[in-house]
């Protein structure tokens, strides 16, 4: 009997090491190709040719598509940020989803936004939104109010009221840089081919400065897991996206800051309901749509435009951000299980898909096992201490190589934080969110996964405290 | 430590381990290390180039304060080349160079462009970025044939890397930000050297040049940049159609004349794709109305043309450049576009149609408010509302008499939107009080009650309340807006429509209450 245990467990091992293994190697190939194209955009950005564009006519309109559920606290900053954004043509539609605190009748009196009865056309099916609101006098804004009815939903509501060619969806928590949204529209615009979407970087903004809807000063925030998460989001905007972009296997974009062609979306059938992570789900499906009708597109990632975001601050609201996340990955790669190793879908079929199914999706249940069985093992005597070395070396060690490049990255190309003192923090974070914030969020995502199995798949909502107290001059004054 | 004893370390079955690898400990130990190695490194590079930066940008900093007044006064016309030269030439370094590179190249105004140029040349920042982008000899044949008007060799082989190798992005990039600085210099400078980065096999080589021709507007690099558009558009070429717009929609009406033989092309997208380069070229320039001079007979004729093309993209696109004509033939073309069989025909037409110099087509655009395509009844009511007050009072006079539902809701929304219907009920209310109450009871026959209760709480005319609160009294069922309206006014004290309210409100009630 004991030999038998001590077999299971030491293939157990072997497979927790596989998968680290595998996991760090492909990380390793993505930090490769990232280092190259973001060192290589940042080179060619520096030259602000994108500045071009905002005086263009070719340049399109744009609809940002606000969704909003229960954010009073940040919202006007947000509509504020927006509106001083440098893009020549652009709606501004913030779809209250049925919020049940002030989020608009803060909008309504900051904008002094008067109650309207508009046309609605339903290009993508859903109910008639319950009311609108608009100030001619700010003709780009629009404020819809419609019952709670989820993101996606809100989302929809947002595409079938817009009139601009493309629209970029953005988190109601969510600052963007002045000059972000031409930056994003820029490789939609030079390159011959239909680009459907293109994602850009989003920051955390917790610690950070603000005035009148801008970030006027980047700092790093106050607590652990906040500047953990800053140095997570700087690995991951920095050293995976670009990685699948450059490869052409965009599989994920943050829904805080993407912009997407209209006309394609509504083909698609518009962003689904039936996952709690849209914007995974809507990427996945427009790659199925366009294969499918053998179109030609092109998906990027663009790592220099900036859309600040608001972080958890507490383990709680973290574990719900990533369960959900974690879930919502897991049922979009369910519902597209069919484009997994098809070729029909290119990279995003035989490479982004597995990847994210396999390593970033199941994995998490894999990792966390390991994460616990391994030092047990060990502890027994079951595991020698060479695979325990490696264990380490390969969960930790390299981790913390992957965040510190990531960081040294970020000075090379984008250089957001000022101080010497804040990029050496982070560098001791990168060390640092290895041990014990990595674990954590492995065992939150693991139990997204379960959750997915146990068919708990509810949208888990975060409250957010708003990025910074807002004391911005009303409109209507 | 009962599954400790029962495990027992000491008895570990190395036979039957995946693991056993003689060197494993020490493979394990040397990765280690070197990840930490590489840690550190990490940390001494961020910490040596943060020292570095600072270093670098301070030795700039004082370069820029040195140069700056030199610079301006060059720029001002108050010194000499030779002069300048004699103060500036003393910068070598790597920092100061950049100082003055970009003090430079911020000075360059259309006023002192040659100016500058010459000293950019003389400097021999010119001969760098041509370096970068064409090479040693090339460059030098180029430079030659500029300032001293040397006949320009033709292109040969390049030597050196191959190909391949030199059109990789990560090669390429260096070329393309040195090919975006001939953008700044004098029209000789821009046509010889963004002209021959035109022929890079990079494509973003290319594109920077395309953008440079753009910005430069010179005259003779229009045609290749038509033909550029063609390429883009007809697939054989790697630059984005926007990108080659982007450029050609630079240029101004004066260089309209090489469009010429583009809009005979026989490819309808080629057409279509110049046309609309030149409805930007107007729109640019405000669509002023142009008279004989400055289109030549021939373009006039070729564009006039395109209003009967077979391709109803073509037609669309010139409705909006012939608009700017201004006279009879025009007015004749643009009614037949206003009739055409395609909806985006006829929604360019509306929109180019709606200025206040072709009033005579004024009833066709109202005829296409209740045309059978929701694009063109909101582009007949958009243009009737930015037409001001004549316009406005044509629309009410089609939302009061119209019995087509959609029409009038398209007006509604119209109405709503500008925020002309506050200020329609407000300049009315004084001398046609009758035409504002008739307007109201139309908005709330169509259930648009939100516009006229927020207007009923905000306005400033008592006339005008009254008739919205008569208005709004009138309605079966209130909407919710209303009735927060009205329950508004009974709370506001002094408000003088405050006891109307109370009782509208009250008979609410009591109808309510009776129905229960």
């Amino acid at each position: 009997m004991r030999e038998i245990v001590i077999y299971v467990l030491d293939y157990a091992n072997a497979v927790f090491l596989l998968y680290f293994f595998v996991t760090n190697v492909t990380y390793t190939v993505l930090m490769c190709i990232s280092l190259y194209s973001v060192s290589l955009h940042a080179k060619f950005a520096s030259q602000r040719t994108y500045l071009d564009l905002a005086d263009s006519p070719v340049t399109p309109p744009v609809a940002l598509l606000v969704p909003a559920y229960n954010e009073e606290k940040g919202i006007v900053q947000t509509v504020q940020s927006l509106l001083s954004l440098h893009y020549p043509e652009k709606e501004i539609i913030v779809i209250d989803d049925g919020s049940s605190d002030g989020t608009r009748e803060q909008l309504v009196s900051h904008f002094a936004l008067q109650p309207m009865e508009l046309i609605y056309r339903a290009a993508v099916p859903t109910p008639r939104p319950l009311a609108f609101y608009h100030n001619p006098q700010i003709p780009e804004l629009y404020l819809i109010q419609t019952a709670h009815g989820g993101k996606s939903k809100a989302l929809n509501i947002g595409i079938n009221f817009a009139r601009s060619p493309y629209f970029c969806t953005v988190d109601a928590d969510s600052i963007i840089e002045r000059d972000a949204l031409l930056r994003l529209i820029a490789p939609v615009l030079q390159h011959p081919e239909n680009t459907v979407v293109s994602g850009g970087v989003v920051r955390i903004a917790n610690g950070c400065r603000l005035e009148a809807g801008r970030i006027v000063g980047v700092e790093l925030p106050a607590t652990w897991i906040e500047r953990s998460q800053v140095v997570e989001y700087i690995r991951t905007f920095l050293f995976g996206r670009p990685g699948w972009n450059a490869l052409r296997a965009m599989f994920i974009a943050s829904g805080a800051f993407c912009l997407m062609h209209k006309e394609s979306v509504i083909a698609a059938g518009g962003f689904g309901h039936d996952t709690v992570t849209e914007d995974i789900d809507a990427i996945a499906t427009l790659h199925r749509f366009l294969a499918d009708h053998q179109r030609q597109y092109r998906m990027v990632f663009t790592s220099d435009p900036i859309c600040w975001t608001e972080a958890p601050r507490s383990l709680r609201a973290l574990a719900k951000q990533r369960r959900r996340w974690q879930l919502g990955l897991i049922q979009t790669v369910m519902k597209h299980h069919s484009m997994l190793f098809n070729p029909r879908y290119g990279a995003v079929g035989m490479l982004a898909l597995p990847f994210h199914a396999f390593i970033e999706g199941i994995g998490a249940v894999v990792e966390a096992a390991g994460t616990v069985l391994i030092p047990i093992c060990f502890a027994l005597g079951l595991v020698p201490l060479p695979v325990f070395l490696l264990f380490l070396l390969l969960a930790i060690g390299y981790g913390t190589l992957l965040s510190m490049g990531s960081v040294v990255l970020e000075e090379l190309t984008l250089r957001r934080y000022g101080r010497t003192r804040d990029v050496l923090v982070l560098l001791a974070y990168a060390v640092l969110e290895n041990i014990g914030y990595r674990q954590l969020t492995t065992f939150f995502r693991a139990q997204g996964v379960i959750h997915y199995f146990l068919g708990r798949r509810r949208w888990e909502a975060v409250e957010h405290k708003g990025i910074a107290t807002p004391n911005a001059v009303p409109y209507a004054s | 430590m009962v599954l400790r004893r029962w495990f027992d370390r000491a008895k570990w079955n190395w036979r039957v381990s995946v693991f056993y690898f003689k060197h494993l400990v020490a493979i394990a130990l040397w990765l280690s290390v070197v990840v930490v190695a590489i840690d550190g490194s990490f940390v001494v590079y961020v910490i040596w180039r943060r020292i570095w930066r600072k270093r670098y940008y301070a030795k700039k900093d004082l370069a820029r304060g040195r140069f700056a007044p030199v610079v301006d006064r060059y720029a001002a016309g108050d010194l000499s080349v030779e002069k300048a030269l004699a103060l500036l030439e003393c910068c070598r370094r790597r920092p100061e160079r950049e100082a003055l590179q970009e003090l430079l190249l911020a000075a360059i105004a259309k006023d002192n462009v040659t100016r500058l140029t010459d000293l950019l040349v003389q400097l021999r920042y010119v001969s760098a970025w041509a370096m970068h982008v064409f090479g040693r000899r090339r460059a030098a044949e180029l430079l030659d044939h500029v300032c001293r008007g040397v006949p320009l060799p033709p292109r040969r082989r390049r030597y050196g890397w191959p190909a391949a190798v030199r059109n990789l992005r990560v090669v390429a990039v260096r070329r393309a930000i040195a090919a975006r600085y001939f953008t700044y210099l004098s029209d000789d400078f821009v046509r010889v050297l963004a002209s021959e980065a035109l022929h890079d096999g990079s494509s973003e080589v290319r594109r920077v040049s395309i953008q440079a021709l753009g910005r430069s507007r010179f005259e003779h690099s229009l045609t290749f940049l038509l033909a550029e558009l063609r390429d883009a558009i007809v697939g054989r070429s790697a630059i984005s159609i926007r990108t080659v717009r982007n450029s050609v929609a630079r240029y101004t009406v004066s260089d309209l004349g090489e469009f010429l033989p583009f809009l005979a092309d026989t490819e309808p997208r080629v057409r279509f794709a110049m046309v609309d380069a030149i409805r930007e070229i107007f729109a640019q320039s405000g669509n002023p109305p142009l008279a004989g001079a400055e289109v030549s007979a021939d373009l006039r004729r070729a564009l006039m043309s395109l209003c009967e093309d077979g391709s109803p993209d073509v037609r669309a696109r010139a409705a909006g450049v012939v608009a700017s004509f201004q006279d009879t033939a025009t007015v004749a073309a643009l009614r037949k576009l206003l009739e055409d069989d395609n909806q985006f025909v006829r929604l360019h037409a509306i929109r180019a149609a709606s200025r206040p110099c072709y009033r005579e087509l004024l009833p066709h655009i109202l005829r296409l408010v209740t045309d059978k395509s929701w694009r063109v009844r909101e582009a007949a009511v958009h243009s009737l509302a930015g037409l001001g007050s004549e316009g406005l009072e044509r629309l009410a006079e089609v939302f009061l008499s119209t019995s087509d539902r959609y029409a009038a809701e398209q007006i509604a929304d119209e109405l709503q939107r500008s925020g002309a219907l506050a200020q329609m009920a407000k300049a009315m209310v004084g001398r046609e009080v009758e035409v504002v109450r008739q307007l109201g009871a139309k908005m709330v026959a169509l259930e648009r009650t939100a516009a006229l209760a927020h207007i009923l709480l905000t306005a400033e005319s008592q006339p005008l309340r009254v008739v919205l609160l008569d208005v709004l009294a009138g309605v079966p069922t209130p909407s919710q807006p209303t009735l927060s309206a009205l329950e508004r006014i009974t709370q506001q004290e002094g408000d003088p429509l405050q006891g109307r309210s109370r009782a509208v409100l009250a008979t609410r009630a009591a109808a309510a209450g009776g129905r229960a």
